[in-house]
């Protein structure tokens, strides 16, 4: 049982009747209606975060010098390594051929999609002036200023850009097929109007099929290195500057370790709930989860050596302000942040080590949840306590969060909950027809 | 020089009207300060306000604007050209030299005069945030009645009604700021020959020793005026005459003269921990009696008694190698001591000193100018007990705060005040007073030149100031210009040659008086916890409590603001178990107050300071608690007090925690024996940071020079830049969180296990040459200019704040909040037009005073000409009173800043990161007693 | 099951792509327009006046030098702005009836200045000197435009930062006119 990738019994048929009609069944559970409720709430306390931010400035929240930067910046960077999975799997797996990938990659890439938009929210809000955003874009202009292209923040902006826009591609292009399939057994006409213009004409002919191969496999091609190349940018915001804790050449693997570590944290996170309530038992298989959490397993070790590394660079570079920094977050006021994350991201994945734990669905929904936890600290971590405490002591100061720092961050929570919401019942969470065809490779 | 070319001085007696008008009509009618319900927003009306536009982009059409052309074009004023007026003002009733700038008649900064020998052109922090207080929201407009709106006429006819009841003024108490300008002094003359009974009180609320120590010894009333320039030692007995209110600028600079080729050695003992005792090459910390125990035995040590004290072993050593070095320096010693001391052991201190030969040159003593027939507060109380008062006319004074009088009982008050305080409230008359800035009058300094002070503009609201006032109930309703005019009758071309100069003559004051010996009676002793009530070295009485830069700077060592704390040593911390932010029951015989505990390393043990001035009642309200509550009539400020923690807990606004962070010395100190061994550093070490992508000017690369061992950590430069560069204050609860914008901070280092000992180093933006911020700034809003400034455009920020956590430093400083004040227009009217107001979401810092340098290259080049080296002063530079500070280019070898930056011992913080910084240090040297040493 | 698309809906989804484009470029090209033309600039907009006073008239017409009345414009940053005073030094006797001329008497009794509307408004983070830019043979027509012709004064050219940087970028003798505190502090 565990080693399959779909349920024995199903088939073509099968698979399209039973994904498609999550979609188009008239009434949805009322599990769904709590969660979109849910979504709503937090998206509206967003809002109200954000409005009220735009009209008083930075101040609500609990930056300051020395600490210019704290939630802002860690949401960003937590949002970004969730958005991270979903093209993994479906790109970096597709190239290497990795069957088991197809009944996730569907809302993992929904996943990233949303993430990246959450993310996107806070470098535009973190800014003092937010209504000058489009000076970080070189556009002609009166006063004959140009972006500073030397700094990371620029890279940012063309970096996640270009990812959002690669990985909506990626995920329309992937949906084609599925949205003729739902244009084809909706009942209602302006349903099947909808479908259908996003369909863009499409046929299921020899000819459709073989252009959509070769461009999904080219998006792909293109998405691969995105994966890396985004949180790489990102990590360079920190590696870039001069201060003790973010000047770190192992930041970028480091980061894009982490953040596909997040990022599967969050599928699972997504997946084990789903497969209960939509019943996709046999799509989303025990193997897709023992599969997940193995590479959960890796990248926790991975992420384990990137910390080993910071203690042992601080150590050896011999460095007085590095090694402040680091015995600063073992031991100084936010230690309690260190010693969390280093029991969230480095000891609990290590219960993986076991294959019952593997397949047991509960334990892993609440270790994805903890390691999601530890993630977050993580960034928090990087950021406050390099900052709290540099070069002088003259200046040293603590980061007090306030309610504001909390409601944005359940705010974009709220507001990812929401629009998975929406995503659920608007189009297909698995991938029909790339089921269709396992199916009947699977199942002859 | 600089900027203040005394051409352009101005001299016409009556500023133009027709400009003040137009100012009239600018200004708001609104709230006083501290109230109403965000205080945040209202305390942030204490200054700043900003152009309509300020930080927008020019992607925004602009709305119509309209240019406000005068009527009559003012004489000598060129429009855009600020002009300077030479004037002093008053410093417990001392003149002191100010060279106020005034912009299209609007008065924007007080500077010290460079010709005042007691100012030399620096000032202090009380002078410069007087301009505040000019400006203050809740300044009275108008006569009040009984808190009604009423007039002038309708004074004066209470005021004839009251004196047909007493036609000699029988009961009348008039209670004045101390004054000894000579126009009051006639004025009080006339006032007495018209009403002889009335009776006048110098009412002082923090009155000292002195002048009972002066009539014991002289049988008259002198001052001790000290010449720190002469003495190779000297030891000061809890005297800090760093931040003596008259003289202090004066003493400041004298002992920079030899402090700076560190050819003189400083001893302090003290209770409280001062300035003096930063700068000190040795310090001892002791309580207020066993101070006057080690001087009975410096005093015997010296042969000036044969009385001794009894000692513990190591102060006696202290004490007797002490005496040892003074007597080797006879002639060039002198010791000072604090005018709170016993008048006994006052005496004793200047019978040593004659001993010690130190009359000669370096201390004197000068007259006092107290009126000999000035009434004592405790006059005051008997008449008020026993109903004697018929009528009691307080002059800016505030007597119901600090010493708890009941007025209710007297038939006629009336007070003269220029903002509402606990007297009016209980005055029947409340009357606005005149701002000194605005109104005529004279005054002598301590050291007897006589200026004759002109307003910069008329009254700004129906305001008299104390001479008009007296000359209105003295029913010859004379104005202030008339009467001094009148009083010194000058011919036209003297009277505007004295305006000019601001000196009208220079009397001789300087006495050198023999004076009768006195037999040291042993001190009193407590043998409880003694409690010091000081005056705050800013708010000093409380007379400034509405005044937000002296509110929110921080005080030199504790580094707390918005409200007072009570600071004790360690050690009885622990014995008490007290900890930062504790509150703490202090009482004085049944009297207690509730105050917030603060730990200062260095205190004498057993020893509490609290400080004056704080917890007003109107102004402030929220900051502080008021300690004049525990004086009792006797008005001793060291007291036996009994503390006790309450349980509950006041976080006090700090901006420096104290924090240890080994291996690093941003503050470098050496001995006076080693200074020779100090290497030069490579200033070009290897960096990674990009250079400017600019090309370099040949002309002109601007640098600042710090010296360490002349910066005794006054505050006035941080003050300078608040003023100069409209930097806002933001409030207790922001300071809390460590938001405070001041563009220089003044580091405080503890130096020694114990911490005992104390550096200051002035901190703003260094100007690296490869600056970390530059190169993460996406929009380049901070970058390098060809002369090596590393600028930063307000207008193009757009508030990523990267730069920031990217500056070693620390030194960059955010609007998270609107702290300017966009919505109090009279605000507006204080801010230095030179300088953008910076809107919120937008970085600052330190710009070297670009405007000023802006400015100087314009005169230059409109002169042809290069600008010369001290042309340029930035603002710290100039109020610095030890010239620690030099400015100046470094491509000319012959410029100051480039001598001092070739010392061997000139280094940059944090240089080993590669950043190259353009602002260096002059180490702190000490220059300790070889014997003291083991 | 009928077709919900005709064939021509292909056409129409082709279309409907390139409009997007078309549009995306034709809404650039008009911004850009805008901020050129005098809507934003204000170039050649004249505003209404206290006083409808013609330069034109007193330059051309009497022969003024523009300092007889902006007499600081050597001296300061700003140019200056005559007093009631100084017009009433011609005006007292010229015209003195003329309807026109009523708010300039009525300035003088009230003691009350004239209020004229600007027509050349730099921002205020933007600090000119007018004096510096005399001495350097800068003359006023550079940034005025031939006043003396105008009978009402219009601004001539956009003053846009661009527009100063074509200047600064070239300030002969010194190539350092173009970093941010030049104008900005």
């Amino acid at each position: 049982m565990s080693t399959e990738i779909i349920g024995a019994k199903e088939t073509a048929g099968s698979v399209s009747d039973h994904i498609s009609s999550i979609v188009l069944k008239e009434k949805f559970g009322f599990k769904w209606y709590i969660g979109l409720t849910l979504g709503i709430i937090g998206t509206f306390t967003l809002f109200i975060a954000v409005t009220y931010l735009f009209m008083k400035g930075i101040g609500i929240w609990g930056n300051n010098i020395p600490v210019a930067w704290a939630f802002d910046i860690t949401n960003f960077v937590w949002w970004i390594g969730i958005g991270h999975a979903g093209t993994f799997i479906s790109a970096i797996l597709l190239l290497l051929r990795q069957k088991w990938r197809t009944s996730i990659n569907r809302f993992a890439e929904a996943m990233t999609l949303i993430a990246v938009v959450c993310a996107g929210i806070f470098p535009l809000i973190h800014l003092g002036r937010p209504w000058f955003f489009f000076w970080l874009l070189p556009y002609p202009n009166e006063q004959n200023m140009w972006p500073q292209f030397r700094s990371p923040l620029m890279w940012d902006v063309f970096a996640v850009s270009t990812y959002v826009l690669i990985s909506f591609l990626f995920w329309f292009i992937g949906l084609i097929p599925d949205l003729a399939v739902l244009r084809d057994r909706a009942k209602k006409k302006p349903v099947r109007i909808i479908y259908g213009i996003l369909a863009m004409g499409w046929r299921g002919s020899a000819t459709h099929w073989q252009n959509y191969e070769r461009t999904y496999f080219l998006l792909a091609a293109l998405a691969a290195p995105l994966v890396i190349s985004v949180h790489t940018i990102v990590s360079l915001d920190f590696a870039v500057s001069i201060l003790p804790g973010w000047h770190s050449t192992i930041f970028p693997p480091y980061f894009v370790a982490g953040a596909i570590f997040s990022g599967f944290a969050m599928v699972l996170t997504l997946a084990i709930p789903l497969r209960k309530f939509f019943h996709l038992e046999s799509y989303i298989t025990l193997k897709h989860l023992e599969n997940s959490s193995m590479v959960l397993l890796a990248m926790g070790l991975f992420v384990a050596y990137g910390y080993l590394m910071e203690m042992m660079m601080a150590w050896w570079s011999g460095d007085v302000f590095e090694r402040h920094v680091a015995m600063n977050r073992a031991f100084g006021p936010y230690a309690w942040v260190y010693w969390c994350l280093v029991f969230c991201n480095i000891l609990s994945p290590q219960i993986l080590w076991s294959k019952s734990i593997r397949q047991n669905p509960l334990v892993l929904f609440l270790l994805s949840i903890v390691i999601n936890i530890g993630m977050w600290l993580e960034r928090f971590m990087i950021i406050v306590t390099s900052l709290h405490r540099d070069f002088l002591a003259s200046s040293w100061g603590m980061f007090k969060p306030t309610v504001w720092d909390f409601l944005t961050l359940l705010g974009t929570i709220g507001l990812f909950v929401f629009l998975f919401m929406v995503f659920l019942r608007l189009l297909p969470m698995i991938a029909i027809s790339e089921m269709q065809k396992l199916a009947d490779e699977e199942n002859k | 020089m600089y900027r203040k070319d005394l051409k352009t001085h101005w001299t016409s007696e009556d500023p133009s009207t027709e400009v003040l008008e137009s100012l009239h009509r600018e200004f708001p009618v609104d709230a006083s300060i501290f109230e109403g319900p965000d205080s945040r927003r209202d305390f942030l009306k204490l200054m700043g306000a900003s152009f309509a536009l300020g930080g927008m982009n020019s992607c925004v059409r602009s709305p119509l604007e309209k240019i406000v052309s005068s009527v009559i074009a003012p004489v000598s004023v060129i429009p855009g050209k600020s002009i300077f007026f030479s004037r002093s003002l008053s410093q417990n009733g001392f003149g002191i030299g100010v060279l106020v700038e005034s912009y299209m008649n609007r008065p924007i900064k007080i500077d010290g005069h460079p010709d005042h020998p007691m100012s030399l052109g620096a000032s202090s922090v009380a002078l410069q945030a007087d301009i505040l207080n000019f400006y203050a929201q809740d300044r009275i407009k108008i006569p009040l009645r009984k808190k009604f709106d009423s007039s002038w006429m309708a004074f004066h006819e209470d005021w004839k009604k009251y004196l047909i009841k007493n036609p000699a003024g029988e009961g009348l108490w008039i209670l004045h700021e101390p004054d000894y300008s000579p126009g009051f002094h006639h004025m009080r003359s006339l006032f007495v020959s018209k009403f002889p009974q009335a009776q006048f009180i110098s009412y002082d609320s923090i009155d000292s020793k002195r002048s009972e120590a002066s009539e014991l010894l002289f049988g008259r009333d002198l001052i001790p005026f000290f010449d720190f320039s002469k003495p190779k030692v000297i030891l000061s007995f809890d005297y800090d005459f760093f931040s003596d209110p008259v003289s202090g600028l004066k003493y400041s600079r004298d002992f920079a003269k030899l402090r700076s080729k560190n050819k003189n050695r400083l001893y302090s003992v003290e209770t409280d921990y001062s300035l003096t005792g930063a700068m000190a090459d040795h310090r001892l910390a002791r309580t207020h009696q066993s101070i006057q125990f080690l001087i009975l035995q410096l005093a015997f040590e010296l042969g000036v008694t044969l009385a001794h004290a009894e000692l513990k072993i190591e102060d006696k050593e202290w004490i007797k190698s002490v005496a040892r070095e003074f007597k080797k320096h006879h002639g060039e010693a002198l010791i000072v001591g604090s005018e709170f001391l016993p008048p006994e052991v006052q005496a004793l201190i200047y019978q040593m000193n004659e001993k010690l030969g130190a009359f000669q040159d370096s201390m004197s003593f000068v007259k006092s100018h107290a009126h000999p027939e000035n009434k004592k507060k405790s006059d005051l109380y008997q008449a008020l007990k026993n109903k004697k008062v018929s009528g009691l006319i307080t002059l800016g004074v505030n007597p119901i705060y600090d010493s708890h009088i009941n007025i209710s009982k007297v038939p006629f008050t009336a007070s003269l005040q220029q903002s509402e305080n606990e007297t009016t409230e209980q005055s029947y008359w409340v009357l606005p007073e005149s701002h000194p800035l605005e109104c005529w009058s004279d005054a002598r300094s301590i050291n007897g030149i006589i200026t004759i002070n002109q307003p910069l503009c008329s009254e700004m609201y129906d305001s008299k100031n104390t001479l008009e006032f007296l000359s209105l109930i003295l029913d010859d309703h004379q104005s202030s210009h008339d009467f001094i005019k009148g009083l010194w009758g000058l011919s036209q071309n003297d009277w505007e040659k004295a305006l000019r100069s601001g000196q009208l003559k220079k009397e001789t004051v300087i006495e050198h008086p023999a004076f009768k010996k006195v037999k040291f009676t042993p001190p009193h002793t407590i043998n409880n916890i003694e409690l010091h009530l000081k005056a705050d070295p800013y708010l000093y009485d409380g007379k400034f409590a509405n005044n937000g830069w002296l509110q929110e700077l921080p005080r030199p060592i504790s580094k707390t603001c918005w409200g007072n704390v009570a600071l004790l040593s360690p050690d009885l911390a622990k014995e008490k178990k007290l900890k930062n932010n504790d509150v703490v029951k202090i009482s004085v015989d049944e009297i207690s107050i509730e105050i917030p505990v603060w730990i200062q390393p260095g205190l004498a043990d057993s020893a509490i300071i609290v400080n004056l001035g704080h917890g007003r009642k109107n102004q402030g309200k929220k900051y502080g608690t008021n300690a004049f509550k525990l004086l009792s009539e006797k008005r001793f400020f060291v007291l036996s007090a009994d503390i006790s923690k309450t349980g509950s807990v006041k976080e006090v606004a700090c901006t420096q925690l104290h924090h240890n962070f080994p291996g690093t010395e941003p503050l470098r100190v050496v001995d006076l024996g080693d200074l020779k061994k100090v290497k030069k550093e490579d200033k070009n070490l290897p960096t990674l940071f990009p250079t400017a992508p600019i090309p370099q000017s040949e002309k002109y690369a601007w640098a600042m020079s710090i010296d360490l061992n002349l910066c005794n950590g006054c505050n006035a430069c941080v003050i300078g830049c608040q003023s100069e560069n409209n930097i806002p204050i933001v409030g207790e609860e922001q300071v809390k969180v460590g938001r405070e914008m001041h563009w220089i901070r003044i580091d405080r280092y503890y130096e020694g296990p114990d911490y005992s000992k104390v550096h200051f180093q002035p901190m703003a933006c260094v100007h690296c040459e490869k600056a970390p911020c530059e190169v993460v700034c996406p929009v380049g809003a901070t970058n390098h200019n060809d002369e090596g400034l590393n600028q930063m455009v307000y207008n193009r920020c757009v508030g990523t704040r990267y730069c920031s956590n990217n500056c070693p430093y620390k030194v960059r400083r955010f609007n998270f909040l609107d702290y300017n004040d966009r919505y109090s227009r009279s605000l507006k009217l204080r801010s230095n037009p030179e300088v953008t107001v910076r809107s919120r979401g937008v970085m600052e810092k330190c710009s070297y005073c670009v405007q000023r340098i802006s400015e100087a290259k314009i005169n230059a080049d409109l002169e042809d000409r290069n600008i010369r080296d001290g042309e340029i002063k930035t603002a710290c530079q100039v109020v610095c009173p030890t010239q620690a500070i030099t400015f100046g280019n470094l491509l000319d070898p012959k410029s100051e800043v480039s001598h001092k930056h070739a010392e061997a011992h000139s280094y940059g913080v944090l240089a080993e990161l590669g950043t190259r910084p353009r602002t260096e240090y002059l180490y702190r040297v000490k220059n300790p007693q070889p014997d003291l040493l083991s | 099951m009928p077709q919900i698309f005709r064939s021509s809906s292909n056409k129409l989804s082709l279309f409907s792509l390139i409009a997007l484009f078309v549009t995306l470029i034709l809404v650039a090209a008009s911004a850009y327009g805008y901020f050129k033309s005098s809507y934003h600039t204000d170039v050649g907009v004249i505003r209404e006046q206290v006083i409808p006073f013609s330069h034109k008239h007193h330059v051309q017409g009497l022969g003024l030098d523009c300092r007889f009345c902006h007499n600081a414009v050597e001296k300061s940053n700003t140019a200056g702005m005559p007093s009631t005073e100084l017009c009433l030094g011609c005006h007292a006797e010229i015209y003195r009836d003329s309807p026109i001329l009523r708010p300039l008497h009525e300035s003088l009794k009230k003691d009350h200045p004239l209020e004229w509307t600007r027509v050349h408004n730099l921002p205020d983070h933007v600090y000119f000197n007018h004096s510096i830019h005399i001495k350097k043979n800068v003359s006023c027509e550079t940034c005025h435009g031939d006043v003396g012709s105008m009978p009402l004064v219009s601004k001539q050219r956009p003053l846009t930062m661009m527009w100063c940087l074509e200047c600064h970028k070239q300030a002969s003798e010194t190539k350092d006119l173009t970093t941010c505190t030049t104008c900005h502090r």
